[in-house]
């Protein structure tokens, strides 16, 4: 079966000649995977991480950014993993917004 | 930008590009996942800011300067194209992510690289892949009519050239070795080092063919 991500030779429109910039929570997500991936860690290899939006579903697929999709794949194959859950992320992004919220509000 | 979408809207688009909304909600994100990894132990703060130091290091530069060494030492040329990881080795470019290999751009042929699965690039040479490399538009069009994205990025190959494209995996990577700009014998390899664009070691420019090259030299820092 062809996967959705395996799009060589489809039809499509002009190449959209970008060059956006790279930000901080790109480079975030590209160094966290990248430490998990090392040979103290050992948590998420580069395969990995591709199965993990190569699988994730197309709705997630076309839906994700670049730096997002990698970001999904990496909290889905800890999950898998045992090492955290997304529950455990959920809390500490729900009180990260709540700070950042109270930040605008006071600041 | 009329050919990007708004994030998380349906993607038929060849981009996907993160709002405002998108990158805080990214931000936070990776935020969250550092914290939860912090409390267990697996990850500290430093060694985030020491691994994104890491990745920001590479760019044009080092792609550059193993070019201008092909172009002013055929021996060298040899030995880079027989194993690409070795070559960059010998000029003190440690090609971590993958097997390299090198293809010779030559009167009559002409080297493009893409990735159609993901977005595999020779990124400890290049850094990261520009924004179009990972666009749907080119992973799908550049392996089914490369002539015409070629003519898109402004390169008019001459009537017959053979179009070799790559389709680079997680093992290996490819870098295009430009031809030598005319003109340029007796050029030190440090001045023909800044010659060489990263789009021409893509294989989207050609080298002395545009004044688009020497601008883009100018624009980017590495």
């Amino acid at each position: 079966m062809r996967g959705y991500h395996d799009i060589g030779g489809n039809a499509a429109g002009p190449v959209p000649k970008l060059e956006l910039p790279w930000l901080f929570w790109e480079k975030k997500v590209e160094a966290i995977r990248n430490l998990l991936g090392d040979g103290t860690r050992r948590l998420i290899s580069l395969d990995e991480l591709r199965h993990g939006f190569e699988s994730f579903g197309v709705e997630k697929y076309k839906r994700y950014s670049f730096y997002r999709r990698r970001l999904e794949a990496v909290i889905d194959t800890l999950e898998v993993k045992g090492v955290l859950t997304r529950g455990e992320v959920d809390a500490e992004l729900a009180r990260i917004r709540r700070e950042w919220e109270d930040g605008e509000s006071h600041g | 930008m009329a050919h990007t979408e708004h994030a998380h809207d349906h993607g038929h688009e060849p981009l996907v590009i993160e709002d405002d909304a998108g990158n805080l909600e990214g931000l936070h994100l990776i935020e969250a996942v550092q914290a939860v990894l912090a409390r267990k132990g697996l990850i500290s703060a430093g060694e985030i800011m020491l691994e994104i130091q890491a990745i920001e290091a590479p760019g044009r530069h080092l792609g550059a300067r193993i070019v201008a060494r092909a172009w002013s030492d055929p021996a060298y040329k040899q030995r880079l194209l027989e194993n690409g990881k070795n070559g960059a080795a010998e000029l003190g470019i440690k090609v971590g992510e993958a097997q390299l290999e090198v293809v010779e751009n030559a009167p009559g042929v002409h080297n493009l690289v893409v990735c159609t699965l993901c977005s595999c690039y020779p990124r400890s040479i290049l850094g990261q892949p520009p924004s179009w490399y990972i666009s749907k538009a080119y992973r799908a069009r550049a392996v089914r009519e490369p002539a015409r994205v070629l003519e898109e990025f402004g390169v008019d190959l001459p009537e017959g050239t053979v179009i070799r494209v790559h389709d680079s995996n997680a093992d290996l990577r490819y870098l295009v070795l430009p031809e030598r700009p005319k003109g340029t014998e007796g050029m030190s390899e440090e001045a023909l080092a800044e010659l060489v664009t990263r789009d021409s070691m893509i294989g989207v420019a050609r080298l002395g063919t545009e004044a688009a090259s020497s601008s883009q030299t100018a624009r980017e820092p590495n």
